[in-house]
């Protein structure tokens, strides 16, 4: 009878933690926590099992369990893509450790100092005790804009997944080894843990160092396209000028039907440059690439401003790194921007180049015509396209070093990059 | 109490500035709200200030050449970055090259040609504008990672996913997915809106004809939707009356 007590109050608390370690993955990722009676029956299952799993298997696999257990239930409530999911993993698990261990101790002294021993039946109780004050943790302000920051800091961190991933095996082997033999823990073990960390440290500092030097090789080549384009404008444009004039002149010999063909033709190449003072006011350093994008786009009577206040120069003011990821980064946005745009009636599209003492901000405004999941927008995969598109934009948020700031105003799609200026050395 | 229209007129040029206030004096003569015009030649701290109070109704004119390291396109620019509520009309001479863009960029209402029958066109305008009785209300929904902002009277319907879950928002061009129930959502939208059936709520202001015997009604657009329901009839009708 004890048994079977004891049995529900421990699958009731396990099913309890479950539930209260989703809630709070959907308090720190924003997200509203959804039930339904699936998942409602499901948690109660994995709670039972589990229950059954710690009476009668060893802690390691009670660990592994948790941890698919944890898994499964995020994912199927949860649309996060796999890095913020591990983040948020990541985070609830190491404080649900930490929390646990201190939590227990404490109790387990002041019971056992009171009654001399810790009855078993205390610990479903202590258990949910302990995930209400987990959950007060978590819905302090203070702690999630601390999180929220930690996680900004974190994205930026190269390789971010792989290291991720170590950490997680590292922390369920390392559990799983504590837990279970905790005494018998030798310094062959300690060492094997050791060596591993410094081949995952080694890994990815080679890996740091090799991108490096392909970043610089890049960034060559990007300068060189970018000179390319301008002086291809430059030539165009002169060629455009004469032959417009020889067509002029034919247009003086010619008869109605000649003339009306020439006009035609005369026509068509004005739509298709881009007017002078616009490429001459563009700062230098992104000139070439916005020319590229937008002249061949030109013809297909894409309506085109821009309004550059930048009055510095780029590569006086970008380190090379931020430069090379601008670049980047309005490509993709330009190319997004252009496509949306041509699908519309109006084909509008408009670059905002500002600056301020810290930052360049550059908008890139058009119409688009589509249907949008606002909470899916930016996420992997996610994509208004056809399949087999969604990685632009997700590898926007994705990047370093370029802030990206997207709304929706009535119609119009705008994306504000923000990149943060060289400091000057007094 | 009585409501305010304030009109905000930027022009380098005083002769032409107070051609504006002449015009919108003639234009809000019978008006029953009281109306404020201030007056700018250039862009100064005091017309930051007036831009950065979105508490009243504005009508912005604006002249884009202005005798000024700042444009009335920047000073369109800083507006829209506050307040998307306020009206804006463009002077301009008859440089028409970039019209379209900043038309929908900056929700310009109109563009007038300062040397072309600009006091009938302007008085035109204005008087369209106060017609339109204030209907700037924003929808605006955050997520992670996109602001959303769309004006009320530009949603057609609301209605529930039944696959998805989630609730789709029609606009006159596009079609937006948010987090949200269809509850949930009323409480974003003014008293245009109304439930007209469990999964849909509808701008009645963009209604043409409720079929209910039929459960379908037909929008502005043309376009016929499948979601009337007989239940919401009286609220919909009461609605409309009162």
């Amino acid at each position: 009878m004890v048994m079977s007590v004891e049995f529900v109050l421990y699958s009731l608390a396990t099913s309890v933690c479950y539930f209260c370690t989703n809630w709070i993955y959907g308090i720190l990722s924003k997200q509203k926590f959804k039930l339904n009676l699936p998942i409602i029956i499901l948690i109660f299952l994995m709670g039972t099992l589990n229950t059954y799993i710690n009476m009668h298997f060893s802690v390691s696999i009670k660990i592994v369990y948790n941890l698919i257990c944890y898994c499964t239930l995020t994912k199927l409530i949860y649309k996060d893509d796999i890095k913020t999911w591990l983040f948020y993993s990541l985070l609830i698990w190491s404080a649900g450790s930490m929390l646990d261990m201190l939590f227990m101790s404490a109790i387990s002294a002041l019971l056992f100092f009171v009654l001399d021993s810790m009855p078993t039946i205390a610990i479903p109780f202590i258990t949910l005790l302990l995930q209400v004050v987990y959950n007060f943790l978590f819905r302090i302000k203070f702690v999630q804009n601390w999180i929220n920051k930690l996680k900004e800091k974190i994205e930026k961190i190269p390789n971010i997944g792989w290291i991720y991933f170590i950490v997680i095996i590292l922390l369920v082997l390392f559990s799983t080894l504590a837990f279970n033999n905790m005494k018998n823990l030798t310094n062959e073990i300690m060492i094997l843990f050791l060596v591993l960390i410094a081949i995952s440290i080694s890994v990815h500092l080679i890996h740091s160092i090799y991108s490096e030097k392909i970043y610089n090789e890049a960034l060559k080549n990007l300068l060189n396209n970018n000179l390319y384009y301008v002086d291809l404008n430059s030539k165009n444009r002169i060629f455009k000028h004469n032959i417009i004039h020889k067509l002029d002149g034919v247009k003086t010999v010619a008869n109605d039907k000649v003339k009306k063909l020439v006009n035609d033709i005369i026509k068509e190449y004005n739509l298709s440059s881009l007017p002078n003072k616009e490429i001459d006011n563009l700062p230098n350093g992104i000139n070439g690439l916005i020319c590229q994008k937008i002249y061949s786009n030109k013809s297909k009577k894409l309506n085109f401003a821009i309004n550059n206040y930048l009055k510095s120069d780029l590569f006086e003011i970008l380190t090379p790194k931020n430069y090379n990821k601008l670049c980047e980064t309005l490509g993709i946005c330009l190319d997004n921007a252009i496509n949306a745009s041509l699908k519309t009636k109006d084909k509008v599209l408009q670059i905002v180049i500002l600056e301020n003492d810290d930052n360049i901000f550059i908008k890139i405004i058009n119409t688009f015509k589509s249907e949008i999941e606002i909470d899916n927008l930016g996420t992997l995969n996610y994509t208004t396209k056809r399949e087999g598109h969604g990685l632009g934009l997700y590898s926007i948020f994705m990047k370093k070093g370029v802030k990206i700031k997207t709304s929706i105003i009535n119609n119009l799609f705008e994306n504000q990059l923000i990149i943060k200026k060289r400091k000057v050395k007094a | 109490m009585k409501s305010v229209i304030k009109f905000v007129v930027v022009d380098d040029e005083e002769s032409c500035l107070n051609n504006v206030k002449d015009i919108i004096r003639e234009v809000t003569f019978n008006l029953e709200e009281e109306v404020k015009i201030e007056t700018f030649t250039k862009y100064s701290k005091k017309l930051e200030k007036e831009i950065n109070n979105v508490s009243e109704r504005k009508i912005y004119i604006l002249d884009i050449q202005l005798d000024d390291k700042f444009s009335g396109i920047q000073v369109a620019e800083m507006i829209r970055s506050v307040d998307w509520e306020s009206e804006i009309i463009f002077m301009t001479y008859h440089d028409k090259m970039f019209e379209t863009v900043y038309r929908k960029v900056y929700e310009v209402f109109s563009f007038i040609e300062k040397f072309h029958d600009f006091r009938e066109r302007l008085k035109k305008d204005l008087k369209t504008i106060l017609k339109k009785n204030c209907d700037n209300k924003l929808f605006v929904y955050q997520s992670r990672n996109v602001d959303l902002k769309i004006y009320l009277k530009n949603i057609l319907y609301i209605y529930r996913d039944k696959e998805e879950r989630k609730v789709v928002i029609v606009t006159d061009n596009n079609k937006f997915t948010v987090g949200l129930g269809v509850q949930e959502i009323l409480e974003f939208l003014d008293s245009s809106f109304a439930v007209v059936h469990r999964a849909c709520i509808v701008n009645k202001t963009r209604v043409q004809k409720y079929h209910w015997t039929d459960k379908y009604f037909v929008l502005d657009t043309g376009e016929e939707v499948n979601m009337l329901s007989k239940k919401y009839k009286k609220e919909v009708l009461c609605g409309n009356e009162c």
